[in-house]
């Protein structure tokens, strides 16, 4: 290698270095802040469920409230398996301390694994410099950023999904038997950590698979089906102890497919509004046009299959697709991937010899500058809203009311995820717009008092954590305020004693 | 691609002239259908007082033009634009006050119909000079984020001498690009009208057309040519005269004025890291960061002697910024005039793109166009989303209605929605304006103190002199406000007051104010 090879190789090698640094750095920015910077409810399931595989794990009243936490993580119903669950659960376990931002380590440790196969990958299609601008996007794209500090399932699935795409890719190339069973495993892997992975991956290996070796060749090689099997029977295994053996995951499949979505201007117009928030659609449109220029190398062709697969992806979960921003994660590396061809084009008119020097000093400093923003834009972002208060105020809720479950209706934000949690309590929910004549019952007195009390029967404290959706329904707040006195009150909550209403004057009043 | 007289050459199927007609025929209707929705809706979406300041003004000329209008409207109507501060000289204003004439009544919306059609003409030439620097798929990208970004539809419908200061530097491009070419008297003579115009009718298009056209003519002419030209001081000279009679000798001092309050005070700004990532930060809202960044990586991608027009124009921007560092943030419509820049500087990234996705088979073609097609069709629907959402057609009957229910036997002072113009011009009704909070808050950032949470009785006294009433009618102020509440409720009697409004007695306080007055 010539000294000159040996520098450019240090350049490029330092520039992935500061990405990586800067990638991390950011994403340990306010490490220990508690999760609540994106999706609660979801993030305290997961944690809820930690806390209670460590509650089991560890001896008898060696920590805190321990029957509390296991009580409270039995009341989760199981939506994944538990994996990334009981990985921090195990280093609660070993740390000594039910930590959350542990989890939030993993989360992060994941995204950034994952950054390797996409690097692995985009240098199929590309030159240095857009894997770079790929690896960048994927790494330092600010929802990607606080996506990946979440205790969600999420981020270990893109890795893992990630890292089987690149199998796949190399098993084209070499379709040995240890490449094999690495494809299988991982995307098996992925698949069971959450299943929506399957729709990329099928898509991805569907498509290469077909556009490579043709259908008759597919079908008919052994490993194929050896790697289909691998992908496939640990979640069909899971599904099928889930379904039919223990039944937990009945309701998880029960609400999810709304095809009436499908012929309404509004799903398209919100999924793309998810897509803006998430990837921005731009970025994601370009990402498409850079694909078609790739579309010669198989990895474009296989991308396109991953999108073929989200897209099918949406229409099933057609609610959750235009509703929740974290459903797009899949896209993320496959509009990092997409963006690379486009950024070679313009790397590969700098380097023309024609080229003013400046020009590129200035494209570069650009580049910097984006990357900068990004990391600033996160930074204020979780530097706006400090949480640490929040454990203590919602334990001093659960302690008002004892920590019983049973004795607590009420109106809860995040669903009740900071009571469940922090407070030890699974309290049961207004039923509020659930009920689908809830409007016309509250808006008649004499029907709302017998409404409410007939929710209410037998319960002891209405709890109200969620005070704009106490505003948005004047009859239940009436009911409340002017039948019962108040228990408890601090700023995030009011507890209305249901036990000791207000007597009733003369005229009716109370 | 080239820059050089003969027109560059485009691919895929903009090579048969009757496609490019029919495309551009489509995208302009596109994008005037779009603007023309919600038409009528009063003009508040946007910047409501510099609107209505300038409704004001084309009333004030449409009412002296009537013979037989009652007197003391038409008086009453000069006084309220006599109230209004000179800015730029009311060319607009003139246009829209002869069409009413035309038309026989008062209809705001043919002002939002006049900066509809020099936003859509502007599209139109800007859609000639990219495709004479660039090509024409070139043009055609640039004429798309033109016409269909969301932020360039809801300001190409106001009433403010933007949309047409854009034209006019748009045809002083126009006309410099085929001048330059071809080296005549009658494209001198053009370059330097638009341009001069340009610049009067906003004093900050100075910025645009001079480091643009002089890049462009350097570059393609070279320095000896260009000062040997007699062409050249005809051009210099015709936009330098046309505005200059206006600015210093019809309105002198004005200037002085404005860099007086709006640009000296605020020049420490510029040392501040903070006020860059400010204005980045609103830019990438109204342009969308993504193709904001794209255009700017676009530049490097122009052909030389664009490059040099497009960098003249980004450099003209970033010396208005820095010319008015607060109004560039505080000011959306400040951008306005990054929306063409950034339409040529996307041209030749986007060609490339464009060139080399036809190389491709058909079927990814189409898939190119579905991407197109998902692309505009989510900015029309965005952008017509941002014109029918805010819905202002109540606001006039309710500042009607708040006129006759106000007390007609003294001055008002108070805090009203865009800086008192609504009930101005809906309510027939003079209120001297009140300082809002966030005008305290330039004077803080202009390095000058103001404590809200201080008694501020002196200011108080002093801004509501000789006044007899003062009005709310944006209580949300009082929060921002608290002093202001503590005063006028704690010693000034209500006289009226509504869901939405609230007047106070000035002149019979119920308690003996703390302060004599002065």
């Amino acid at each position: 290698m010539t000294a000159r090879l040996k520098s450019i190789n240090f350049v490029w090698i330092s520039l992935i270095v500061l990405i990586y640094m800067a990638a991390a750095g950011i994403r340990l920015f306010d490490l220990t802040d508690p999760p609540l910077d994106f999706h609660p409810p979801r993030q305290f399931h997961s944690a809820t469920l930690a806390r209670g595989f460590y509650a089991q794990m560890s001896p008898p009243a060696t920590i805190p409230d321990q029957q509390l936490a296991v009580m409270t993580a039995k009341s989760e119903l199981w939506i994944e398996p538990p994996i990334l669950e009981g990985l921090v659960a195990l280093t609660y376990r070993i740390a000594g301390q039910d930590s959350l931002w542990i989890a939030r380590l993993y989360s992060i440790f994941f995204w950034l694994l994952g950054g390797i196969p996409l690097f692995k990958l985009v240098r199929t299609i590309s030159s240095r410099a857009g894997s770079l601008a790929s690896l960048a996007y994927y790494l330092l794209l600010p929802y990607s950023v606080i996506a990946s500090r979440s205790f969600q399932p999420d981020p270990l699935m893109i890795c893992c999904t990630l890292f089987a795409a690149w199998a796949f890719l190399s098993w084209l190339k070499e379709p040995g038997w240890r490449l094999t069973v690495l494809a299988g495993m991982t995307a098996g892997l992925a698949i069971l950590i959450k299943q929506v992975a399957i729709f990329p991956l099928a898509g991805f290996f569907g498509v290469l698979l077909v556009a490579q070796w043709g259908f008759k060749r597919s079908i008919r090689d052994v490993k194929t089906w050896v790697m289909l099997l691998l992908a496939i029977t640990p979640v069909l295994a899971y599904n099928l102890y889930g379904l039919w053996i223990d039944g937990f995951l009945k309701s998880q499949f029960a609400m999810r497919f709304f095809p009436e979505m499908w012929t309404t201007a509004g799903f398209y117009l919100n999924w793309l509004a998810q897509i803006n928030i998430t990837v921005s659609l731009a970025a994601f449109l370009a990402a498409i046009c850079g694909l078609v220029l790739a579309v010669c190398h198989p990895l474009g062709l296989g991308l396109f299959g991953w999108l073929a697969g989200y897209i099918l992806y949406g229409f099933i979960f057609s609610h959750h697709i235009a509703t929740h921003d974290y459903y797009q994660l899949p896209l993320i590396p496959l509009v990092a991937l997409g963006l690379a061809p486009l950024a070679d084009l313009i790397y590969n008119q700098m380097s023309s010899p024609l080229y003013q020097f400046r020009a590129k000093v200035a494209v570069i400093a650009l580049f910097s500058f984006a990357c900068l923003y990004g990391i600033y834009e996160v930074r204020n972002e979780l530097k706006k809203v400090d949480y640490r208060n929040e454990p203590v105020i919602w334990q001093t809720l659960g302690q008002r009311v004892d920590h019983k479950s049973t004795a607590v209706i009420g109106l809860f934000s995040d669903y009740g995820a900071r009571l469940n949690y922090w407070a030890f309590l699974v309290p049961k929910s207004w039923p509020g717009q659930d009920d689908p004549d809830y409007n016309t019952i509250m808006s008649q007195p004499d029907t709302a008092t017998t409404y409410f009390e007939s929710q209410t029967a037998g319960y002891s404290f209405f709890v109200v954590t969620d005070m704009a959706g106490l505003d948005r329904q004047p009859g239940l707040k009436d009911i409340l305020s002017d039948r019962y006195p108040v228990f408890a009150q601090e700023q995030s909550f009011i507890i209305f004693d249901l036990r000791n209403p207000l007597p009733v004057t003369v005229d009716g009043n109370q | 691609m080239n820059s050089g007289t003969q027109l560059p050459a485009s691919g895929g199927i903009f090579r048969k002239g009757w496609v490019v007609v029919l495309v551009l025929a489509a995208m302009c209707a596109g994008g005037l259908a779009l603007r023309f929705t919600n038409l009528t809706n009063p003009p508040l979406d946007v910047h409501g007082w510099r609107q209505l300041r300038s409704a004001i003004l084309a009333r004030d000329y449409y009412y002296q033009s009537l013979p037989d209008i009652d007197p003391i409207l038409r008086q009453q109507a000069h006084a309220f634009a006599s109230s209004l501060q000179v800015l730029e000289p009311p060319i607009f204003e003139r246009l829209v006050a002869l069409t009413y004439t035309v038309i026989g009544g008062e209809k705001l919306w043919v002002a939002r119909v006049y900066s509809i059609l020099f936003w859509m003409v502007g599209g139109l030439v800007l859609f000639f000079i990219v495709r004479r620097l660039v090509s024409v798929s070139g043009a055609f990208i640039s004429l798309a984020y033109f016409l269909f970004l969301p932020f360039a539809n809801t300001h190409s419908r106001i009433f403010m001498p933007e949309p047409l200061m854009i034209l006019l530097i748009l045809l002083a491009l126009a006309a410099s690009v085929m001048w330059i070419e071809q080296r005549n008297w009658l494209w001198a003579i053009l370059t330097g009208l638009f341009a001069g115009l340009a610049i009067l009718i906003k004093v900050f298009a100075v910025y645009f057309v001079f480091p643009a056209i002089c890049s462009y003519l350097l570059v393609s002419w070279g320095g000896r040519k260009v000062f040997h030209n007699r062409q050249t001081y005809l051009v210099l000279g015709l936009s330098a005269v046309i505005p200059a009679i206006y600015y210093f000798v019809l309105n002198p001092g004005s200037s002085g004025n404005y860099l007086q309050t709006w640009t000296l005070p605020y020049l420490h700004l510029l040392l501040q890291p903070t006020f860059y990532i400010a204005w980045v930060h609103r830019l990438g809202g109204l342009l969308n960061p993504v193709l904001l960044i794209t255009a700017i990586l676009g530049i490097t991608m122009l052909p030389n002697k664009a490059r040099l027009m497009a960098g003249g124009l980004w450099m003209g921007y970033v010396l208005l910024g820095f010319s008015v560092p607060s109004l560039i943030r505080s000011h959306i419509y400040y951008n306005l005039v990054l929306v063409p820049i950034a339409a040529i500087s996307l041209a030749a990234l986007g060609e490339r793109i464009y060139l080399l996705i036809t190389s491709q088979n058909k079927f990814w073609q189409a898939v190119f166009w579905v991407v197109v097609i998902i692309g505009l069709g989510d900015a029309a629907l965005v952008a017509r989303k941002d014109l029918t959402q805010p819905e202002y057609h109540g606001e006039p009957a309710f500042w009607q209605q708040l006129s006759t229910e106000l007390p007609a036997d003294g001055n008002y002072i108070g805090l009203t929605e865009d800086y008192n113009t609504r009930l101005m011009y809906y309510g027939w009704r003079y209120v001297s304006p009140y300082p809002y909070s966030f005008d305290q808050d330039m004077v803080i950032l202009a390095g000058k103190s103001f404590d809200v949470s201080q008694g501020n009785w002196k200011y108080f006294l002093d801004k509501t002199r000789n006044q007899r009433y003062f009005i709310v009618t944006m209580l949300d102020e009082f929060e921002s406000q608290p002093y202001l509440k503590t005063i006028l409720y704690g010693y000034y009697p209500v006289v009226v007051q509504g869901e939405r409004f609230v007047v106070f007695d000035l002149m019979n306080p119920v308690n003996p104010l703390p302060v004599s007055i002065p």
